[in-house]
Order: C-alpha cells, then structure tokens, then sequence
C-alpha cells in the first residue's frame, strides 16, 4: 500500500496523459494502483476506473468499457464533484454512441449537459456539446444541428479558451463540410488543424487529421493526394493501437486503391482486419465487410462478393431494408448470369415460333383496335381544339386587361414623375423665396430692432415677447426651406446632403441615427440625387412620426451593379399588407419616385420588430 | 480708421447691417456692395480691411469672390455673413481659409464680436458653426484612431450580427428567425458585408471572423 494516497493520485495524473502511448502498460499500472488504495479512497478509485474506460474505449472493448465508466460514475458520485460526474456522463455517451445506442447516447449527454450548466464549467459544457455534434453527425447526418454544436462549442470557448477543445470543434466543423463536401471549407479547417497538431506533436489527432485530410481528396478524386495521406496516417496510427480508427483509415485507403485500379494493394490494405477484427466496432466492420463483397465483385468473384454482402447486411439498419433487398438481388443476378444468359436464349427461340404461329389472328386484333383509337383520338382532338379556342379567347382578354393595367400604371407613374419634378421645381422656387425673401426680411427687421433697443426700456414685456417671436419666425422660415429644397444637395451632393440631413435631425429630436455612405464618392445623376435624398427624407419623417424609434440607420451603398438605400428602425413597426396604413404613410409617394428610377422598394417589418426598407436603384 | 464692405445682393439687409455696425466706434468707413463683382470693384479703388461676404450672390458667387480676394488681398479679412448653417458649406470656407463665418441672423454683439476677433488676427466661426465642427472632428478623430477596424467600423450593429451568425454557419433563414427579420434582408445586409469587407463568399466570412476574433 502507498504511504500517501495523493502518492497514488499524482500516477494516476501522469497516466491520463500519456495513456496512449503505451495502453498496456497503463493498464498494468492502473490496475496496480487499484490494489494499493484502500476501498475508501473514493477519488482515486474513480478516477482510475475512468481511465480504465478509456483505454478500454481505445481497444475496442466497448463492453468492459461501459461497465468501468458505470463503476467511476458510482465512485464519482459518493465524491460528490460534480464536474467529473458531467465528465463520466459525456464518456458513457460517448461509448453509447460507438455502439449505436443513439438514444441512451442523448440521454446520457443531457444528464452530463444539466450538471455542467448548473455548475457553469465551460469545460464540460463545451465536452457536451462536442460529443452532441459527433452524436447528431453520426446518427442520422444531422449536419445542421452538428454544426450547431460545434459552433455553440466554439462560442463557450471564447469565454475560457482551452485549446484542445477548441481544436476538437474546428475538426468537428471540418468533418461535417468534409460529409457535406464543402471541400473548399473541410480544407481549410483540415489545414488549420494540421498546423497545430503538427507543432504540438499530438499525435492522436493528427493521424485523424491526416485520415480526414485522405477521406477529403478521395471524394474529391484525388486519389494520389489521398493514399499519400492515408498511408501518413496508418504509418502513425499503427504505432499507437487505436483498432477502429486503423480500420477507418484501411477501409478508405482499400476504396481508394480500388478506384485507381490496384486490386492487389487495395486488398493488402484490408487483410489485417479480416484476420484480426478484435475490437471493431459493428460500424466499422460492417464497412469492412462492405469494402470486401465491393473488392470481390470488382474481381469478377460474384460468389465470394455475395457472401460478403450478406454478411454487411446482417449488420446494417432496418432503415435500409428496401435498398439492401435490391442490391442483394442485383448481386445475386450478376451471381446467376451465366446461367440465366443460357436459359433466356432458349426461352427466346421458343417465344419467336409461337408469333409465327399466332401472326394472322394479331393483325386482326391490332387493326379492330385502331379504328377504336383514331375515333376516339379525333374526339379529342376536337374537344382539344374547342377548349383551346376558349382558352384562346380567354387569355387575350386577359393579355388585354394587362395590357391596359400596364398603360394605366405607366400612366400613372409618368403623371407622378410629372408632378413630382413640377413639385421638385415649385419647392425649390418656394424655399428660394422663403430663403432669400422672407428670411432675408426677417433677419433685417430683427438688426433694426436691435438698433433701437438701446433707446427702450430693456426690460419691455413687449419688446422681449416680439423679440422673441422674430427669432421663432426667423427659424422656422429656415426649417421650412430647408426641408424644401436642399440647397446642400443641389451644390454639394447626395453624401453632403444626407450628412446634413440626419446632423439636422439628429440634433434636434432625441432619435439616435447612424449614417453609413459606402462607395460614393462621385456626384450621382441628377433625378437620382433627388429622388433618394426626398425618399429618405420621407422615410425619416415617418419614422419621427409613426414609428417611435429610438435608433435608426440609414445606408447607402454603391455596389457593382446598383444603389442600394437601406433604412432601418428599432421602432413599432407595422404589418406592410395593412394598405390604408401603407398609403397613409406616404409609402405610395416613395413607391412612384423608387418606379420612377426604375428600382424595387422592399418593406420587411414585424409588429413590434422594427422596421427595413430596403431600396435597389440599377446603375 | 477701419474700412468695411458689406456685400449683400439685398440691399436692404446689407444698410441694416450697415446702420448697425456704425454705431460701433473703432470701424469708420463702410461701402456696400450687391455682388462680389461690384466688390472686387470696390476694392480695386481702395482695398477693405474687412469683408462681410454673402455666399449666394450673383456675378461672382461667395466662394469665388474669396478666392479672388484671397489670392490679390491677402492681407484683407474675410467673414461669412449667410443664411447657411449647413456643415457643408462651413467647411467649405473654412477650406477657402475665410476668417470667420457668422449666421445672418446672429446678434449684433456677436457680429461685433467677430470683427474684433478677426481684426486681432485670429478667426471666429460663430457658436453653432463651432458645434457641429466639433461634432464632425470628434467622428473623424474617432475613425482615425481606430485605423485598424476601420474596415469593421463601416459595419452597422445589425450587420455584425448577421456576420457572426453566418460565420457561425447558420443558414440565411436562421438568421431570418433568430433576427425576426426577412430572409430577403437577411440577403441584402450579406449582400452589404461582402461589398463592405471586400470578401466573396460565407466562408470567407467565417475566416474574417476568425482571424479578427469576433467569434
């Protein structure tokens, strides 16, 4: 017996890091470990039975596996932490899901994903999630949700970083483009992790790394890039001993050396398992079996691969039920083909002399029946016609109507623009009067009020009051011509004039408003200039008016093929199809000047969600 | 003596300010004029040492009247005297190197005030023109300090979500539900990003995110 126990803790510490290099010898030293600690020692006990699971899991003994991860679980439990009880829920997840028990798989990972939420461990939430995606990827190819996962994985981590666990979701993610064949994506996360496994020297994953990177290029058809990496990844893999990730690796370098037509490698590269299948998982030898009947019936040897694909079909799904019954029969007609090819030319010559035979009594037939036929293909030849003549009538009435909605519309939108640009020409008339005229006016008479202020009494109720008032009046001649016409806009342009616009807006009421220009940096056409700038300025208006918004942002971008004004607002929004609501809010109005430039105008708002409008003008 | 030249195409607005100014004892000589070429006119006879300038004028408008007098009277004051508060057009005379702009319907204190200022060989921009300067060299301060996310900056609040979530690989209806807005939207501020940070496809979005650690 260890003098101290923490003695025995520290070994069993040093040995979950460096298992597999040497399973054996671990479990040697584990189980020695197991005899010097008294039977109270409920950590060390735990933890060792743990680590029994997994290099257990690692050999492919899955059910001795199961049985020491429930004897840790037990340990685990009278200890009381509750991280490693998370910990022991997610490693007999994992082993249920390595034995398609889908549904204990999820059940288990959900006790662990209740404890570690409670206890907020990043760590195991992020180890239950990992495994949840490799759960859903497995177990019906659920790459949304998997992907999901991964990323929910990744989204933890940034909280506390662990590298090792990050590295896991980013191969998770790759695995999953890999399935889907993103190749581009798989790639690039693939090549990501290389770079890491390489400079750290973790040996596990990358020959994982290198069997992806080889699955990769084989559906790619790359298939000299691909038996490169596989062969990288056996070289590594057999020096550690994990059996079903070697069988993964054999069984994809088998196909690959299948398809580039080397028959003799690509069953060498499967031999290994055929003699020793310990430890497989039902997975990974029905692939095998699959990978064999494929070899066989590639040889010619029908029987051999029929035999083989029995045995894959024990092993597989009762979802497949249909698929693998017509493959069994394909395989046992190319089984039976010498025989049938005989048969049927004898069956053939037979069949030709009794036509012979019964040639007269045929033509009758056949002749009865086409009278039959042509009478009735002339009926319906005529009901066809009759109805297209309907039809005929029908659709250029329609085409008519059309016809005269599109005249009414173009109309319409030419009586707008006509009173648009007449209203343009009128407001600027108008604000140059208010400008020049009236405000000049207003200003003066206030320079000559100031002028008699000294010969008054200064504290005048009166002369405060229309002091007062002159500078009111003075203002809001300035708004309104403002509002008018921009002279902003007609000298310096749309980008100045929206700047101009929301600094206005923004410092006078309290709605907070982000303006955006991307890509304006020359003066825009004329009607464009004008048509945007007034429609924003509507839409601002609404917003003030109706929308109870406390942010909005308003963007213009110039992309390759057209203008786009986006403006949104955090406000009540409205249901878009309410149209007296829609008119009411001088939505119409926008409409005819986005018609006008011949763009599309979009509302997208939700009932309390804010509304989008979103603008394209073609270039 | 100080000599001034108000020039207003107004004639009346352009006596007021006239009458106004007079009382004030250090300025002695004033002349009017209702166009900036009546003023270069003015001062060919005999060059001003202030002029109160309108921007909009016809034959010769403000900004080419300032670089007129500019370039051949350096030594001549120049103050805005307009009706236009826009920050366009401040900072266009302040790029003209003007010595002051004043709103047409300021205070006669505050005109006065200018005058003095400028007179003193310093500039004056009145109260408001100061304000929305200020708040324009904040922004712009704002952006140059930050130079390196400045490419990120371009991007609205909304628009950085939708770049996390579609780098997180969710699909543009996820993004619609998750956000309560229209796949369509969804589409346009993709549409937005990429044009924004110059990327082609989702994922070089998520490799953006990456490299930048937004996720």
């Amino acid at each position: 017996m260890y003098a101290e126990a923490s003695y025995g803790n520290k070994i069993l510490d040093s040995l979950w890091l460096h298992y597999d290099e040497d399973p054996e010898g671990t479990l040697l030293m584990v189980q020695e470990i197991q005899r010097n600690t008294p039977k109270d020692n409920y950590a060390i006990r735990g933890k060792s039975y743990a680590l029994l699971g997994i290099i257990n899991k690692m050999q492919g003994n899955f059910d001795l596996a199961m049985k020491n991860q429930l004897i840790a679980l037990k340990y685990r439990k009278l200890v009381g932490d509750g991280e490693q009880i998370a910990g022991s829920y997610v490693n007999l997840g994992i082993l249920k899901q390595r034995t398609s028990n889908y549904k204990d798989a999820f059940s288990y990972l959900d006790s662990a994903w209740v404890i570690a939420k409670r206890l907020k461990s990043v760590k195991y939430m992020v180890r239950v999630k990992l495994s949840l995606g490799n759960l859903w990827q497995q177990q019906d190819g659920n790459t949304e949700k998997a992907l999901q996962c991964y990323w929910q994985s990744l989204g933890y981590l940034k909280m506390q970083p662990v590298e090792t666990l990050k590295r896991m979701a980013l191969m998770g993610i790759a695995n999953v483009h890999n399935r889907i064949n993103n190749i581009d994506s798989a790639a690039y996360y693939y090549r990501l992790l290389n770079h890491y496994y390489q400079n750290k020297n973790d040996n596990y994953f990358l020959v994982a790394n290198y069997t992806n990177l080889g699955v990769l290029f084989s559906q790619n058809n790359n298939l000299d890039s691909a038996t490169l990496y596989l062969q990288k990844a056996l070289a590594l893999g057999n020096k550690m001993g994990d059996v079903n990730l070697i069988a993964i690796i054999r069984i994809n370098l088998c196909d690959v050396y299948s398809r580039a037509g080397k028959m003799d490698e690509s069953y060498r590269a499967l031999v290994p398992l055929v003699s020793n299948s310990a430890g497989l998982e039902l997975d990974n030898m029905r692939l095998v079996f699959e990978s064999l009947s494929n070899y066989f019936e590639k040889t010619g040897r029908f029987d051999s691969a029929l035999v083989y694909y029995k045995k894959y079909n024990l092993l597989r799904d009762s979802i497949n039920k249909e698929e693998k019954f017509n493959q069994v029969q394909e395989l046992q007609a190319q089984f039976n083909n010498e025989r049938l090819k005989t048969e049927k030319l004898a069956i053939e010559q037979e069949r030709d002399k009794a036509n012979v035979r019964s040639g007269r009594l045929m033509t009758i037939t056949i002749s009865l029946v086409a009278v039959l036929l042509i009478a009735i293909l002339i009926g319906i030849i005529y009901r066809i016609r009759y109805r297209a003549k309907l039809m005929l009538a029908q659709k250029n009435e329609e085409l008519h109507k059309q016809k005269l909605d599109e005249i009414f519309k173009e109309r319409q939108i030419e009586k707008m623009t006509a009173l648009m640009e007449g209203q343009e020409r009128e407001r600027s008339r108008i604000a140059s009067e208010l400008h020049d005229g009236i405000g000049m006016l207003l200003a003066t008479i206030k320079h000559h009020f100031q002028m008699i202020e000294d010969e008054m009494d200064k504290n005048g109720e009166v002369y405060k009051k229309a002091f007062h008032l002159l500078d009111k009046a003075s203002d809001e001649v300035r708004r309104i011509s403002h509002n008018m016409a921009s002279s902003v806009l007609v000298k310096f342009g749309l980008a100045a004039a929206l700047r101009d616009l929301v600094e206005t807006i923004s410092s006078s009421e309290k709605l907070h408003i982000d303006l955006k220009l991307i890509g304006i940096t020359e003066r825009l056409e004329n009607s464009v200039e004008i048509h945007v700038f007034r429609t924003v300025q509507e839409l601002l208006g609404n917003i003030l008016k109706h929308a109870k918004a406390t942010k909005v942002t308003v963007q213009l971008v110039m992309h390759e093929s057209e203008l786009m004004l986006m403006v949104e607002d955090n406000g009540v929004g409205f249901n878009p199809v309410d149209g007296a609501k829609f008119k009411g809010m001088g939505l119409s109005n926008m409409e005819a000047r986005v018609a006008h430039l011949d763009g599309k105008l979009e509302i997208d708002s939700l009932s309390g969600k804010g509304t989008t409008i979103i603008i394209t003008i073609p270039k | 003596m100080v000599k001034v030249i108000v020039a207003d195409d107004h004639e009346m607005f352009a006596q007021g300010v006239v009458s106004m100014l007079s009382s004030s004892s250090e300025l002695g000589k004033f002349e009017t004029a209702g166009s900036g070429k009546k003023v270069v006119e003015l001062m060919q006879k005999e060059p001003a040492d202030i002029v109160l300038l309108d921007v909009d004028m016809p034959d010769l408008n403000g900004e080419d009247t300032v670089e007129i007098l500019r370039k051949i009277w350096p030594k001549t004051k120049i103050v805005m005297l307009t009706m236009h508060d826009e920050l366009s057009y401040i900072e266009l005379f302040m790029k003209l190197q003007v010595d002051g702009y004043v709103l047409k319907n300021t205070y006669k204190d505050e005109l006065i005030t200018a005058i003095k200022t400028v007179l003193a060989n310093k500039t004056y921009f009145g109260k408001s023109a100061l304000e929305k300067l200020k708040a324009m060299n904040k922004k712009s301060d704002e952006a140059a300090s930050t130079e390196e996310t400045s490419m990120l900056d371009t991007l609205t609040e909304r628009e950085l979500d939708v770049l996390k979530l579609t780098a997180r690989e969710h699909s543009v209806s996820q993004i619609a539900e998750h956000l309560c807005i229209s796949e369509n939207t969804v589409k346009t501020h993709r549409k937005n990003i990429f044009r924004k940070l110059n990327l082609k496809n989702s994922l070089a979005i998520t490799r953006y995110a990456i490299e930048n650690g937004l996720i």
